[in-house]
């Protein structure tokens, strides 16, 4: 039976076109339920015993309870947290209903199917739009909504009808009011989900929780206190977005503020401001809403300063205009309307007080997010004692215009609060880090593992044999992705044949194929202290790809024809297949240097290529690049996966800075010759000049010290911090370098087509142009620099997708994931650093870096992490110590503090509160004399949002929060530190 | 298809008889069945079988862009703002006259004759909403200046100067047994009635640019107003007697035609005259007069089939 089903719709040309699409309905879908003997001898008539083999093996999952529940479309959309957990069974998913999810909400669609492949569930899909019995054509004057409902209810009938001899019973669920009464004059049994849930709540309690609450009740009288404006319909956004009334962009709050946020739309230069509870709208970050702008007259600066740094902030946004003179306006805003939600569950705490073992009956709690940007939740729950001290999951289900707080529930219970593991988790999914096992369709296009041993004539083609060569690697000890192996030769006339080679991923990992998508939206690996989460599945990473001595690999191979003096003659680039004869370890490669006594192969190779890389290296700092620094710790461990037992510095050797200099020479090489070929869409790397102004505070802090600090070019920067030493102090040139780094902004991948040439320049390595080649195994910017050059040397076929705006777009996303995951390292290490110090009290140097009004920020060495010592109480206003912001000092009279003084700091744990836990750091010489009195109520300060009182004066003179984002943001490392930061990660690995 | 000339004269005396081969007096009207939205791609659709002849109608709805400088520029060139696009194909399988090339003259001859029969501004009167039968008001230009735009089925308009639909009305006749521009003025016409144009709201953007936005209840759409869409009546000589509706033998004994295009308010809308033989002035007159009687049965009767088939669907 044949049915059609049309719509119109506009084209890209701007026509308007019917599309029609055939139905063919059929009478033979099986219901689903294991004891309809109906839909069995039909299955078997249809079909031939190969058939249902097939059919088997496709985990369709079979109904078998008596009580059957069929779910409405909106059920699922707003409980799927509810329907995730495993206490309900049997349900019969109509197809239908999976459609409309799919058109709503691509997450929840994602879910929902993971529920329905999961055979302990006994989810059915039943395909009710493609059965001619329950089909059904929309009406005219009919909404979608209506048609969809209808075809719900008929579906339920015909199951009713279907399975009534059985005597299975179906039972509709849905929370749309009209569909329930329209399904109960119909005669069907229907409930609410509330229902079904009280009705099971006294054998699995948490469901109650799990339960979204779309509360309907409104209290009118408490809604004329507070209320925010209405948003408008999409409908209206639409249109008025596109005549420009309203702009459209992503919401982003701020980071060191909760009442300002930026809206970045693309068509204003500027980013729009948008300050006040008021304004914001309830939007949150990461929403993408629609602004409407204020006249001229009314912008206003960002306040973010004036925020942190002045003595109080009032409850009215007007003092932040009065105080804000300086700066730039800014156009300023305020949100109209949502056009795209982007809330994600969030991670956090709750926050309690009181006895949790009396608490058992139903509570509101506010739910505190780890990201700051986020506001409070409010959350209801039955099971108070089971949620404080846990770190747990929660989403907003919906914000109400007169809540001041969005509503949400309880997902997912991750762990006690300050778990190694269950923090760990926090911070993958805090940082959106794809942590999941690689899904069925990404192992399918995973080669045979022997694949390698029988390398064929047609893998050959093109590819240079090097298996005869020297060649070996020289990695950390116990890495298992080897992405890089070297060789050097002499040839007859005084040069030297250097080549690099590169795993060739590539070859593996073809454009297009699952296993590319999977691994360009992860896009790189993550390396934690305990972990690493690859980006592409293990047997690729640790095996086919891994460059591992003895066994034959696929490489790309940038070959150099080198004089002595250290002069590139010849490049070469070429796919090849090497035998790596030796894997060895930086240590061991430092032995072989050392010891004079080795004369073999690979040691003379060793030294002949670490002279050649001293030359490079000499060239490079002469031409101005940087060597900047920042402190790297490794966690030593006495079992494996265990707490860290000891902490210590990374130890750089002479070798580390060998295999670093090859690879910088072979990305500058491969960006030279990409760019040369693809002048438009090469992807690069750059790094920018930094601003003169940043560096302001910097030098005038190091020219108090008395040394000259000229930031006028790169070269002259290196030399200036050469310079900076102190004989009494061998820290103090390493700390200038940290402090140096931080002045930079990062580097970032970009298209050649997007900027002109003179940008390209990378600051830090003093190149004009660099790219990324060498780590194809955990990042996949390489790879594609990998496909570019193979199609430069005519190995490969151009691909259709290369075109400037792509990779500009794939930019974006790499760069992101980029921060993301070193971010996530380094929320690493600060929980490591913190369950380090659990139980424990030491007493270590430290150096002051930053000072502020009533704090300074150190930098403890023998550790590389930094905390505040407060040197007065974090809550009051009064601090016993001027400070005086252009010299950068700290004084009461007797006791003065200033960038780069040393002093001696005591660390321990402040497990004060429970849900916060943080290293406490206080300075015991010169000693500084107060207590702090009210712990407690530290929290209420530094916490995001505004109390429900309102009258509390909230006086964050220097918040715990700012600092450390402020951190983050300036702490960024250029490219020349980049490969001993990857060889420690690669250590952390292994552990 | 050739006739012996005795059967040309058998024709001749039984038409001077009012007796014609099949039958028929000499305004008598063969039956015919109409179908419509058979195609189901097509905004609107429409199969007429008339005896042998059968043809299929389709309308295909376009927007189209108004070309300011094209309109300058050509001045008096009518088929830049034309609203109506017709095409003709004769099949081969209709006939073997119209193999290869032979029915090229054929096919722009019934092409023309639907275009002139549509050529006046008012032939579409107005859209209505295919729901509730509420009469549609289209978007009007705020100023009248503008050339002959808004007398000139201004009921196609979307945006007023700037773009409107056009509609792509192709016709193939699939069989022939005579009377080809009856039938397919008839199936036109259905065609049009049949004819299901969406909703849209054009939206101006920052930049005067227009991109339209379409109402996603595929079932709120636009009907056409056929009420003055014409339809034509051939009245063929034959010796001294006119007939209507011509089988294909008889239109071999043709001395001269006249298609007289009638609507339902009896207006006469076009007329065409074919064949080689004159006609003096009172047949002519004459031949009108009947062409307004057949007409006006012809579109009544079908006006109630059509109302008929829609409230069946």
């Amino acid at each position: 039976m044949q049915s059609n089903k049309f719509y119109y719709r506009t084209t890209k040309r701007g026509n308007v076109i019917k599309v029609v699409n055939e139905i063919y309905l059929r009478d033979d879908i099986p219901c689903g339920h294991d004891k309809c003997t109906e839909c069995l001898e039909m299955l078997n008539k249809r079909t031939t015993s190969e058939e249902r083999t097939i059919l088997a093996g496709q985990g369709i999952n079979q109904l078998t309870e008596d009580k059957v529940l069929l779910l409405d479309t909106n059920v699922v959309l707003h409980q799927i947290d509810l329907l995730e957990d495993p206490a309900l069974k049997d349900i019969i998913i109509l197809s239908t209903v999976l459609d409309e999810v799919k058109n709503q909400n691509k997450s929840i669609f994602n879910r929902i199917r993971d529920i329905i492949k999961e055979p302990t569930r006994r989810f059915y899909v039943y395909s009710n739009e493609y059965s001619q019995y329950t089909a059904i054509n929309r009406e005219t004057g009919e909404t979608p909504n209506d048609r969809n409902d209808r075809a719900i209810r008929h579906a339920t009938e015909w199951y009713r009808s279907h399975l009534h001899k059985y005597n299975i019973k179906i039972i509709l669920i849905t929370n749309d009011k009209e569909n329930l009464l329209k399904a109960k004059s119909m005669g069907l049994d229907c409930q609410t989900i509330q229902d079904l849930v009280f009705e099971k709540s006294n054998d699995n309690p948490s469901l109650v929780d799990k339960l979204s609450d779309p509360s309907d009740e409104n209290d009118q009288d408490e809604s004329k206190r507070f209320s925010f404006t209405e948003h408008k319909p999409i409908s209206l956004l639409s249109e008025e977005i596109k005549n420009g009334k309203v702009f459209q962009g992503i919401f982003r709050t701020s980071m060191t503020n909760y009442k300002e946020a930026t809206v970045q739309s693309n068509t204003l230069e500027k980013d729009i401001l948008i300050q006040g509870i008021e304004n914001l709208n309830r939007a949150v970050d990461g929403d993408i809403v629609a602004v409407e702008l204020f006249p001229e007259s009314e912008w206003k600066t960002p306040s973010t300063m004036i925020m942190l740094e002045n003595d109080g902030v009032e409850e009215d946004d007007d003092s932040i205009a009065k105080d804000a003179m300086v700066a730039h306006l800014q156009p300023t805003g305020k949100v109209v309307g949502i056009v795209k939600r982007n809330w994600k569950p969030y991670c956090g705490a709750v926050e309690f007080k009181g006895d949790t073992s009396k608490s058992t009956g139903l509570h509101f709690l506010l739910f505190l997010p780890i990201d700051k940007r986020i506001p409070k939740i409010r959350i209801k729950s039955r099971q108070v004692s089971n949620l404080v001290g846990k770190r747990i999951v929660v989403a907003i289900d919906q914000w109400d215009k007169n809540s001041k707080f969005p509503s949400g529930h309880f997902v997912k219970d991750l762990g006690p609060l300050g778990d190694k593991e269950t923090e760990s988790q926090v911070l993958l999914l805090q940082f959106d880090i794809a942590h999941h096992p690689f899904g069925a369709a990404v192992m399918k296009c995973l080669p045979k593992p022997d694949i390698m041993d029988k390398v064929g004539a047609s893998d050959m083609v093109g590819r240079r044999d090097l298996r005869g060569e020297c060649i070996f690697s020289v990695d950390p000890p116990g890495c298992t992705d080897i992405d890089d192996a070297l060789h050097v030769k002499k040839l007859k006339d005084g040069l030297y044949e250097v080549g690099v080679h590169i795993a060739d991923v590539s070859h593996f990992v073809q454009e297009g194929t699952a296993i590319d998508e999977e691994a360009q939206s992860r896009s790189t690996s993550v390396y934690l202290v305990d972990r690493r989460i690859d980006m592409l599945p293990g047997e690729l990473s640790g095996n086919l790809c891994s460059l591992m001595s003895n066994v034959d690999r696929f490489s790309f191979s940038c070959i150099w024809k080198i004089t002595e003096a250290g002069e590139i003659v010849n490049v070469e680039y070429t796919k090849s297949i090497i035998r790596s004869k030796a894997s060895l370890t930086y240590e061991q490669a430092q032995i072989r240097i050392d010891d004079k006594t080795q004369n073999d192969e690979i040691s003379t190779n060793l030294r002949v290529l670490n002279s050649l890389a001293k030359i490079l290296r000499k060239q490079r700092f002469d031409r101005g690049a940087l060597y900047l620094a920042s402190p790297q710790v490794k966690f030593k461990t006495e079992e494996l996966g265990g707490d860290p037992s000891d902490v210590e510095i990374y130890q750089l050797r002479e070798t580390n800075a060998m295999i670093e200099e090859f690879m910088l020479l072979a990305n500058i090489w491969v960006a030279k010759k990409i760019h040369k070929h693809f002048p438009g869409c090469a992807l690069l790397r750059r790094h920018p000049t930094p601003k003169k102004s940043s560096f302001d505070l910097l030098t005038q802090l190091i020219e108090n010290k008395g040394f000259k600090f000229l930031t006028g070019s790169s070269k002259e920067l290196a030399e200036s911090l050469d310079a900076c030493t102190l004989q009494d102090d061998s820290y103090f040139n390493t700390l200038c370098r940290i402090l140096t780094t931080r002045c930079m902004s990062p580097a970032v991948y970009f298209s050649s087509g997007s900027l002109p040439i003179e940008d390209y320049h990378h600051y830090g390595l003093a190149t004009e142009i660099y790219t990324h080649f060498t780590s194809p195994i955990r990042r996949y910017p390489d790879i594609i620099v990998h496909r570019l050059l193979a199609s430069a040397i005519g190995m490969q076929s151009v691909s259709l997708n290369l075109e400037n705006k792509t990779i500009s777009g794939l930019c974006e996303n790499f760069n992101f994931r980029h921060k993301m995951a070193q971010y996530a390292g380094r929320g690493s290490t600060q929980l490591h650093t913190l369950i380090f110090f659990k139980g424990r009290k030491c007493v270590e140097d430290a150096y002051i870096i930053r000072v502020k009004a009533n704090a300074f920020v150190v930098l403890v060495p023998r550790y590389g992490f930094e905390g505040t010592v407060y040197v007065s109480d974090p809550n009051s206003t009064s601090c016993s110590f001027n400070y005086n912001h252009d010299d950068q000092t700290l004084t009461n009279g007797q006791l003065t503090f200033k960038v780069f003084d040393k002093v001696t700091v005591e660390i321990f744990v402040d497990d004060s509160k429970a849900h916060d836990q943080k290293l406490k750091i206080e300075c015991i010489n010169p000693k500084i004399t107060f207590t702090i009195e009210q712990e407690n109520q530290e929290n209420t300060t530094n916490g995001n949002q505004q109390q429900e009182n309102g009258k509390q004066p909230i006086k964050p003179i220097v918040k715990k929060e700012s600092k450390t984002s402020a951190a983050k943001k300036t702490r960024k490392e250029p490219d020349t530190t980049e490969s001993t930061i990857k060889v420690n990660k690669k250590v952390k690995s292994t552990k | 298809m050739k006739v012996s000339p005795s059967e040309v004269s058998f024709i001749q005396k039984g038409i001077e008889h009012n007796i014609r081969t099949d039958g028929r007096s000499r305004v008598d009207y063969r039956h015919f069945s109409l179908e419509s939205g058979e195609i189901v791609h097509s905004n609107g659709s429409a199969r007429l079988k008339l005896s042998d002849t059968e043809v299929l109608v389709g309308v295909k709805a376009e927007i189209t862009q108004i070309n300011k400088e094209n309109n300058n520029a050509s001045g008096n060139n009518i088929n830049v703002n034309k609203r109506l696009i017709f095409n003709v194909d004769c099949c081969p399988s209709a006939s073997p006259e119209f193999e290869g090339k032979g029915s090229e003259f054929l096919n722009i001859e019934l092409a023309q004759q639907l275009d002139r029969l549509y050529s006046h501004p008012n032939v579409i009167v107005g859209l209505y909403n295919t729901n509730d039968n509420t009469k549609y008001d289209p978007p009007t230009a705020t100023t009248t200046a503008d050339d002959n735009e808004n007398s000139n089925n201004s009921s196609l308009t979307i945006v007023p100067n700037k773009y409107y639909w056009t509609l792509y009305i192709d016709a193939i006749v699939l069989d022939s047994d005579g009377n080809l521009f009856d039938a397919l003025s008839i199936a036109t016409r259905a065609a049009l009635f049949n004819t299901r144009l969406p909703k849209i709201k054009a939206i101006q953007g920052e930049y005067e640019e227009i991109t339209f936005e379409v109402n996603d209840d595929p079932f709120d759409t636009l009907s056409i107003d056929i009420k003055n869409v014409p339809i034509c009546v051939t009245m063929t000589k034959i010796a001294s007697q006119f007939v209507i509706d011509t089988t294909t033998r008889e239109e071999l004994c043709m001395d001269a035609r006249l298609t007289i295009g009638v609507n339902s308010s009896s207006n006469i809308c076009s007329i065409q005259k074919g064949g080689i033989s004159g006609l003096d002035p009172p047949t002519i007159n004459q031949m009108i007069n009947t062409a307004k009687v057949v007409g006006l049965k012809i579109l009544s009767t079908m006006d109630q089939a059509l109302l008929d088939i829609q409230l069946l669907k």
